[in-house]
């Protein structure tokens, strides 16, 4: 659990010269590091989390490949910029655009047509795909850790120094949760996602194509884990089965944030970076983990159906 | 010998705040087969799970051969003598027949290791009484839907139980194989068996029961012979909707839709003609009647801008898995409310389904105007300008009601012609311009039910498809609804309307078709349904 972390905190030395560890003691500049790093982890795990609850609210399909599209993601830009020699940054959108492919030829194949059989179905069917996929890049690429792309130093802004690459992820994941949660709001394609997700069985009586909508979500869902895991090898090592890591949490993330509810996984997200970043910090050994959990309990027992689930 | 072997004092049961048996008192006699009617909801099914020990009982007491048995475990109640099916026949479906029946756990351990001969001959006589011993051998899975329900049956003589409770023995079952289940609970019940019967298929309850009792609302209306409780106005009240005024029978209420209907007229007050009735006078006398005036329903003339297109279904076969629902009807809409009534369980949703296309058709067409739709689906159909109100609304609780309102005109490209029709709407609707920025769940019933029809609105379809929209809203609204229904025509569309507020409904019935176990028993202008006794055996299935 603590292999993404530990990556940003190696990160972080190679910066930061003097770390100040105690927890009784936090330099004003290690606290902002510490919240640029969890804004930033927070971001990656709401896009991530807004897919899977995406194609959960929407199709009513628990998707256990979302982790590994994400390591799909991962490997596009470590090796289109390593092995090829793209720009790095260019080879985001690439990877955006080959996961939301990747997302409709998926549902095509494997959950369209099972669509009307039991939920079961379809869960087992993803982790089918799951295993395929990881399967897939272990052969291609061999299950050893592959290094980062590039190390871009630190910035210094305000006296303070961020490592380059990191600060670059923040702006993406920024970016696309705010286009995304634009997307979501303002446009009828948007709404016509969200009411389906709402109703279903309505969303046709207003006219929405709604298998077109399942695909339109998947293929989403799929480039937002995509993006999420495009980010990654710019702030740590990547492995074929480093999406297991951001899958739980990303669960986590969506029951915490009510089952379907958009926001609640943008929310969720964020929280759960928070605890991630400052109980790696603050909390020996494996604590972040079990303050997420606890964090997680707590929510079910206070609010059981979620930060913002329920409602109607 | 008389006297009562299952008795039920105040018998309470409620989930959360809705009380679903609200003090339930009742006598069962022995020998007798007593038979339980009542809308969808009255709390038939809770009474039978808390009788026999599935649900805890919130109060009250059930008293079994003597004993009182409230909340003993199902299983001791069900060995003690008090048996009972359920709505959907569950066998084990990997076990035969045969073995299905000697699963059944009868006492102590060793009946569970070791099958007895006399088991063995209890199941074979059984399998000989109901005529099932030729798919003995057969896997559960295997047999037909009315099989299962035999043989749910022959598991539970296997207890030989004093008393059985049946839920819907004969519900889905074809007709041959339905009278053979009738004909043993006949047989059965002279051997001394006593019957509680939940039946929704009133041909059933009429031939079957000796008492019937009437449930609504979780308590219990009255209790009698079938003809006394099926004339009793409270049941009529139950099953086919309160009217406005109480003293205003159902003769007026058609009177009223005669002059309406035959006249091509909307008239903003009920109208009653003259005794007469059927012929197209339209001189308006004050009926007496509550005077009901719909929100939005100016004096126009239905005919002044008909739409040309008439959706005619022909001969429709549908269903659910192998389970047929609809079994060869044909509709077709008329200027105004063509309405679709029927009991619980006849099919209609399912028939409105059939239509819009979210239900797809075994057999049969569809066209509307010269567009064949049998197979498109509602998204398509919406294009041919047909729209669809779902039962309760459907509209997006987490969507705000602009958003929902956005929605409707999902498939209007051009930005003004969207901005005319939500002016539109929100001039039909003004409650709902101060709730734009609400989310579609926070809204009152009412509010929730303008917002499903302004959605609709901003389709800008010319049929209109209304399932039950007076469901669930508060009587004082009913009216209200119905103005919005007749608005609609008003402004030229054609409305399909099923309800179970039949007597409001007829008010702006132009058509009625009677909808019950699947087939039309009647079709004809609504002016044609002058006598209530035959709407009640129409609507009953009884004819």
């Amino acid at each position: 659990m603590s292999v993404s972390i530990s990556g940003l905190l190696l990160v972080m030395a190679d910066s930061v010269t003097a770390l100040q560890l105690s927890p009784s003691f936090i330099r004003p500049s290690t606290f902002l590091q510490l919240l640029a790093f969890a804004i930033l982890l927070g971001g990656i795990y709401g896009l991530v989390a807004l897919g899977l609850t995406m194609i959960f609210g929407v199709m009513d399909v628990i998707n256990f490949a979302h982790g590994a599209l994400m390591v799909v993601g991962m490997y596009i830009v470590w090796w289109l910029s390593t092995a090829v020699g793209l720009n790095p940054f260019l080879t985001i959108p690439i990877a955006v655009v080959a996961l939301f492919v990747l997302g409709i030829a998926i549902h095509r194949l494997t959950i369209a047509p099972i669509m009307d059989a039991p939920q079961e179905n379809q869960l087992i069917v993803t982790f089918g795909v799951l295993l395929i996929i990881v399967s897939a890049i272990e052969i291609t690429f061999s299950a050893d850790p592959q290094s980062r792309v590039l190390n871009l130093g630190a910035v210094g802004i305000g006296g303070v120094a961020l490592p380059g690459g990191q600060l670059i992820a923040l702006l993406i994941a920024i970016l696309a949760v705010v286009l995304v949660w634009a997307f979501l709001q303002r446009t009828q394609l948007g709404r016509a996602i969200r009411g389906t997700a709402d109703d279903r069985e309505a969303a046709q009586y207003v006219g929405i194509n709604v298998p077109r909508i399942d695909y339109l979500t998947f293929g989403l869902g799929a480039a937002l884990a995509g993006l999420a895991g495009a980010v990654i090898p710019f702030i740590q090592q990547i492995d074929p089965h480093l999406g297991d890591t951001y899958l739980i949490n990303a669960f986590v993330i969506v029951v915490l944030g009510g089952l379907g509810s958009f926001p609640g996984a943008l929310v969720g997200g964020m929280i759960i970076g928070f605890v991630h970043v400052f109980g790696q910090f603050f909390l020996p050994g494996s604590g972040n983990q079990i303050a997420i959990f606890l964090i997680f309990i707590l929510v079910l027992l206070l609010k059981p159906e979620g930060l913002f689930g329920g409602g109607s | 010998m008389t006297g009562s072997i299952l008795e039920t004092v105040e018998l309470r049961k409620q989930f959360g705040n809705l009380v679903a048996n609200d003090g339930i008192s009742l006598e069962i006699e022995e020998g007798e087969i007593h038979g339980i009617i009542g809308p969808n909801g009255s709390g038939k099914s809770t009474f039978f799970n808390t009788v026999t020990g599935f649900y805890d009982a919130d109060g009250g007491d059930v008293i079994f051969d003597d004993r009182t048995i409230t909340n003993d475990s199902p299983d001791k109640i069900a060995r003690s003598g008090l048996g009972r099916t359920f709505q959907i026949a569950s066998p084990f479906r990997d076990l035969t027949v045969r073995e299905n029946l000697l699963s059944v756990y009868t006492a102590g351990l060793g009946s569970g290791l070791r099958v007895s001969e006399d088991k063995r001959h209890r199941a074979q006589d059984i399998l000989g009484q109901l005529e099932i011993e030729h798919i003995a051998e057969h896997e559960a899975s295997d047999i037909s839907g009315g099989q299962q329900k035999l043989l749910e049956l022959g598991r539970i003589l296997m207890l030989d139980p004093k008393c059985i409770m049946l839920d819907e023995p004969t519900a889905g079952v074809n007709p041959a194989l339905q009278n053979r289940i009738l004909e043993h609970l006949r047989e059965l019940n002279e051997e001394g068996r006593t019957f509680v019967i939940i039946e929704h298929d009133m041909s059933v309850i009429s031939g079957l029961t000796d008492r019937v009792t009437v449930f609504n609302q979780g308590r219990v209306v009255m209790q009698g012979d079938f003809e006394t409780v099926t004339s009793d106005e409270r049941v009529r009240e139950a099953y086919l909707g309160e009217a406005t005024d109480p003293d205003a029978g159902l003769a007026e209420t058609l009177d009223a839709s005669v002059s309406t209907g035959a006249a091509g007229q909307a008239t903003a007050e009920a109208t009653g003609s003259n005794g007469s009735g059927g012929d197209t006078g339209t001189v308006a006398r004050s009926s007496g009647a509550l005077q009901t005036e719909p929100t939005a329903a100016p004096v126009t003339t239905v005919s002044g801008e008909p739409t040309d297109n008439t959706l005619v279904a022909d001969e429709i076969i549908t269903g659910y898995g192998n389970h047929t629902v609809i079994d060869g009807v044909s509709v077709e809409t008329r200027p105004g409310v063509t309405c679709i009534f029927g009991p619980n369980g006849s099919g209609k949703s399912t028939l409105l389904k059939a239509l819009i296309g979210a239900v797809p058709v075994w057999s049969g067409s569809i066209h509307y105007g010269n567009t064949d739709i049998t197979h498109t689906t509602a998204h398509e159909n919406l294009k041919h300008g047909i729209v669809m109100l779902p039962q309760d609304g459907g509209i997006f609780g987490k969507l705000t009601v602009k958003e929902n309102l956005q929605l409707g005109g999902y498939q209007v490209d051009d930005r003004s012609v969207r901005e005319a029709r939500l002016e539109h709407v929100l001039d039909t609707f003004p409650d709902l311009e101060p709730k734009l920025g609400a989310k579609g769940h926070s809204l009152s019933g009412g509010q929730q039910m303008m917002l499903s029809f302004g959605r609709a609105m901003m389709t800008g379809a010319d049929l209109y498809i209304l399932d039950e929209p007076s469901s669930g809203l508060a009587p004082s609204l009913i009216d209200d609804v119905f103005g919005m229904a007749q608005s609609l025509v008003d402004q030229g569309a054609q409305v399909i309307l099923v309800e179970q507020n039949v007597r409001e409904a007829l008010r702006i019935a132009d058509y009625v078709y009677i909808l019950a176990q699947g087939e039309l028993q009647f079709d004809g202008p609504a002016a044609d349904l002058l006598d209530e006794d035959e709407l009640v055996n129409l609507y009953l299935g009884l004819e």
